[in-house]
């Protein structure tokens, strides 16, 4: 800890120093930068790095490479890392573990340098994502939110009105009920990434995941066991199949489940496949509305001062309002900010879709833990944990319980 | 018919419905893998599925190089595995003769050591040898794709099983002859070898060619990069690329298959030669 | 030790020690003219392929296993020197020894009937009949199509609520499975996968061996009025044996090292964890809690074992691989 701050230090006066001089010889810098989307996302990414390379007036080369999937990627900058070989920037999933872990304040800095950005640029919760120790490490690019997707053949066909979805936990439980009822060889509940629902429910719970400062698992408590207790009734009341979660989003599309709750990134393979009525809204709440965030972030590694401008000045123009709404236009993600959100790109999209409503209005109630080293494996816990009380092996105070005990003991051990 | 052929009869039978039967299950996904590749991006979300789609649609495999470099691909591929390949079978043509034929001190070290490098999982040993290429300089290089893996463990223990089966007297004539090792290497052994060598010549080709992982640590530019890499660009968490990836791949087979042709024409010759039965 | 040294002259040294089996093996070399030149010969034959191995796979093992006794975690940070904490903690885990219990099971569930089936299959496909070249191609389709268009099949197939599998005892009369999510059945599925993916590759190694089997031992074998069964017994198996065995330690090798294939079919290790395999957990250590040295000693812990299991193989087929 304390050769990471001496040497955050060191970096600060340097980097102050030769600001100023940077300022002028950013032109006709040529930098790296790895990103870890693909298909019609990555595709997006790198016509906008085009973009920018032929119409910045500063001068700069950006060259961008596709990394790989996101373990792929975490695999290529730890390598990298290792051999101190990084690029100066990259769209990378668990962006502060990279960045901030290493003692690299970077992206701090710039924000609050002459060329800055004011946080309110973005929305909070997105800002929470990609914050670690209190420092903000990363910024948001491709961010997604969790969505209930519903079926409205299937409400209609149990006589249910087919505009009044879910709101609350009660609701879906006798939607739910009612549809698996009236038609057979339906299935009323599934969802796509189990530990990701869950996280939902404690919040909607009022519960929380983690504890504050130094971060903990708080998921065991009341609000949790609540959550994970309601996840039990609805698999024990036959409303969704126990442990095969992974073929829901092909069995919504095949139009055998009426409420799937899942990623906005599903949306596109929903509008492609679907050949019944759909629609989209929030997840159902309980004491409130919630779910957590997912996606990669956008980091500066260290280089040269004139490099690292460069860099910065791609990530602003990557984020600008006009920028995020194009994104979000041409992928679904989510704008990463209030001005992208209102801008029209994002309100034209809406209209001629109203499934996207549902996710940005979902950002609108999220909330977000900051990153911290043992959250990939507080995920995999959770899922876990699910499991043994879908399959019947322990009960939710249970599983919870060992689920926040392993966790516990993988945080001592990295300490 | 007497019994002895209708007993032939049944076998013979017996046989074909066996390797139809099997045939039609392994043969099957590779079906599916080149309707898909045909396939509009809604049809490919169809639930269930269907084998074969309604409507051909060519244009995926022109679609492929448009979206990716994907010719710059196939190229990198082609010269970074005929490379390993090339370079393999010769490397290990002569140790696995030397483990088959020749005396030497600590031989038997030597091959187990050989035999344990084929142990440790690959996922291990990738930090340290990205550590050291990068050391050498062979970041995004040929160099570093390829001079890593110029000799492998088990195309030696391949060939020296292979050779172990070839009979003694041919080489101890040949010997007495006044042959020395390498002619009888030349002459004799990788001659009769022939089916082993095609194969394990395929088998180099077909592991490099598939290899994904390094070439995406070790490679940075697209100009460097290999074809499995190129059929990860079509990955989409909602999948509506699929038939592209299945385009490509559909096409990153065909050299597979090319080879396997020339390998299997080697194994008709080989039974036209000794028409054993087993 | 039933088997002569390799050395030319040295038939019948007392063998104490592996250490003195190596010396005794050198002694002869030294002494005949003949030797010498065999061994410069036999150096000349290993060096292309030692150089490279040397320092591009024996380097980076070493310093893996040096890796192996820190508790070095991604990056920066400080690094140091643990002893054998990493090997004790992960032989001591509940993830390990599930991971290890899985990678046997997945062994011996495959193993065997791989190597029967692939033998049988090559052995019928090694007759003189029509449309073998066909069937070969056909058998060999799993090895080149991509695993990802295998995996998707393969799903629907196994799909719980309306795969084709569940239709097929459904339409039977017999209840749904639930394959990869059944902790007790997902191992089998993923076994059958694994079949099917590799049985072509087997195939391949076996009709090479096959056809490296000289007709004259048939055609004398015919003329003493030899069945089939005896041909094969007499015959085909132990002229087959070099390669049997190679395919035997390839195969228990590939057995411990698989990963992708399970990964691509249960991304979250299957129901309860049970097809998460030793480098299943290993990946995970790794590339996902970031526990390189950890990971490392996972890596060596299986490397004894594999070993171990090498050498036992050794010692029993040495007794039975009959080399010409």
């Amino acid at each position: 800890m304390k050769r990471q701050v001496s040497r955050n230090l060191v970096r600060l006066v340097v980097s102050g120093v030769l600001f100023a001089a940077s300022l002028a010889s950013a032109q006709g810098t040529s930098i790296d930068f790895w990103y870890a989307i693909s298909g019609k996302a990555g595709e997006t990414l790198q016509s906008m790095i085009g973009e920018f390379n032929a119409s910045n007036e500063f001068g700069i080369t950006v060259n961008g490479t596709f990394s790989g999937s996101y373990g792929d990627t975490a695999q290529k900058v730890l390598a990298a890392l290792a051999a101190n070989s990084l690029p100066a920037g990259g769209l990378v999933p668990a962006g502060p573990l990279w960045t901030c872990r290493e003692g690299n304040y970077l992206l701090e800095q710039y924000m609050a340098g002459p060329e800055g950005l004011s946080e309110d640029h973005f929305f909070p919760v997105l800002l929470d994502y990609n914050r670690y120790e209190g420092h903000l490490c990363s910024l948001p690019f491709n961010n997604s939110t969790m969505v209930m997707f519903y079926n409205k053949d299937l409400m209609a066909q149990a006589g249910l009105d087919p505009a009044a979805p879910p709101q609350t936990w009660d609701e879906l439980l006798d939607q739910a009920k009612a549809i698996a009822k009236a038609v057979p060889g339906s299935i009323g509940v599934e969802v796509r990434d189990e530990a990701w629902w869950l996280k939902g429910l404690i919040l909607q719970n009022g519960g929380a995941i983690v504890t504050e400062d130094p971060t903990g698992p708080a998921f065991q408590e009341p609000a949790g066991v609540a959550a994970l207790e309601y996840w039990k009734t609805l698999v024990d009341q036959g409303l969704m199949p126990p442990a095969q979660h992974d073929v829901s989003r092909d069995l919504f599309v095949g139009g055998r489940v009426a409420f799937l709750m899942a990623s906005t990134a599903t949306l596109g393979t929903v509008a492609d496949g679907a050949a019944f009525a759909y629609g989209t809204d929030l997840l159902p709440g309980k004491v409130e509305r919630g779910s957590t965030v997912g996606g990669a972030a956008l980091v500066m590694f260290p280089s040269t001062p004139e490099k690292e401008l460069a860099t910065w000045r791609l990530l602003k123009w990557l984020t600008s309002a006009e920028n995020s709404a194009r994104f979000t236009e041409a992928t679904g993600y989510v704008p990463t900010g209030p001005e992208a959100a209102a801008s029209e790109t994002v309100q034209s999209l809406i209209r001629e879709q109203p499934a996207y409503a549902a996710g940005f209005d979902q950002l609108a109630v999220s909330s977000q833990y900051p990153h911290f080293f043992e959250m990939g494996t507080m995920d995999s816990l959770l899922a876990d944990a699910i499991e043994f009380v879908e399959l019947g092996i322990k009960t939710p105070p249970q599983a919870l319980d060992d689920a926040a005990n392993e966790l516990n003991k993988e945080i001592a051990a990295n300490q | 018919m007497t019994s002895y052929r209708l007993g032939k009869f049944f076998g013979r039978s017996a046989s074909y419905v066996l390797l139809i039967v099997m045939s039609a299950a392994t043969a099957f996904p590779f079906v599916w893998m080149v309707g898909t590749a045909l396939k509009s991006p809604q049809e490919i979300l169809a639930y269930p599925p269907t084998l074969w789609p309604h409507e051909l649609r060519w244009e995926n495999f022109v679609t492929v190089f448009k979206k990716v470099p994907f010719l710059r691909f196939y190229v990198n591929s082609i010269i970074v595995t005929c490379l390993i390949t090339l370079w393999q079978v010769v490397t290990s043509a002569l140790a696995g003769y030397a483990f088959a034929r020749l005396h030497f001190p600590f031989k038997r070290f030597l091959f187990t050591a050989y035999i344990a490098t084929l142990i440790i999982p690959g996922e291990v040993t990738m930090l340290p040898l990205f550590l050291l290429v990068s050391r050498l300089g062979w970041i995004d290089t040929y160099q570093g794709l390829t001079v890593p893996f110029l000799a492998s463990a088990f195309a030696v223990f391949f060939l020296r099983q292979f050779f172990l089966t070839i009979p003694h007297e041919l080489e101890e004539a040949a010997r007495l002859d006044g042959a020395g090792r390498w002619r009888i290497l030349l002459q004799i052994v990788l001659p009769l070898a022939r089916p082993a060598l095609a194969t394990i010549t395929l088998f180099i080709f077909l592991s490099e060619w598939d290899n994904y992982l390094w070439p995406l640590i070790v490679t940075n530019s697209e100009a460097m990069r290999t074809l499995p890499i190129g059929l990860r660009y079509f990955v989409e968490e909602s999948g509506s690329q699929l038939h592209l990836m299945m385009a490509g791949a559909v096409m990153a087979v065909l050299p597979i298959l090319l080879l396997f042709f020339l390998a299997q024409k080697q194994f008709i010759e080989g039974i036209a030669m000794t028409g054993s039965k087993g | 030790m039933s088997r002569p040294a390799p050395g030319p002259g040295s038939p019948t040294v007392a063998r104490r020690s592996r250490l003195g089996t190596w010396v005794a093996d050198l002694a002869p070399y030294f002494r005949k003219p003949n030797s010498r030149q065999e061994m410069l010969m036999a150096l000349s034959f290993l060096a292309p392929s030692l150089l490279v191995l040397v320092a591009f796979v024996y380097f980076p093992i070493v310093w893996a296993f040096g890796i192996s006794f820190t508790n070095w975690q991604a990056g920066a940070g400080t690094t140091s020197f643990v002893g054998v904490k990493n090997y004790v903690d992960s032989l001591t885990s509940g993830d390990f020894q599930n991971a290890l219990k899985n990678s046997l099971y997945f062994l011996v569930l495959k193993l065997p009937i791989d190597m029967a089936l692939s033998l049988l299959v090559a052995l019928l496909l090694n007759q003189k009949l029509r449309g073998m070249s066909v069937f070969r191609v056909a058998l060999f389709m799993p090895v080149v199509t991509s695993m990802v268009a295998a995996a998707a099949i393969w799903r629907v197939l196994y799909n719980p609520s309306s795969g084709f599998f569940n239709t097929v005892l459904n339409s039977l009369g017999f209840l749904s499975l639930r394959w990869l999510r059944d902790p007790n059945l997902a191992m089998p599925s993923v076994v059958l996968v694994a079949l099917w993916k590799g049985l072509g590759y087997n195939i391949v190694i076996f009709l090479a061996g096959l056809q490296s089997i000289s007709r004259v031992y048939y055609e004398a074998a015919e003329i003493d009025g030899a069945t089939t069964w005896q041909r094969f017994r007499y015959i085909t198996l132990p002229l087959l044996s070099p390669v049997t065995y190679f395919v035997l330690l390839i195969g228990v090798i590939n057995s411990f090292k698989v990963f992708s294939l399970v990964h691509v079919l249960a991304p979250d290790g299957g129901p309860l964890n049970s097809v998460e395999v030793l480098v299943f957990y290993l990946y995970r250590l790794t590339f996902q809690r970031f526990k390189f040295g950890q990971g490392a000693a996972v890596s060596f812990i299986l490397f004894a074992i594999v070993l171990g299991l090498t050498f036992i193989q050794q010692r029993v087929a040495e007794k039975r691989v009959h080399y010409e």
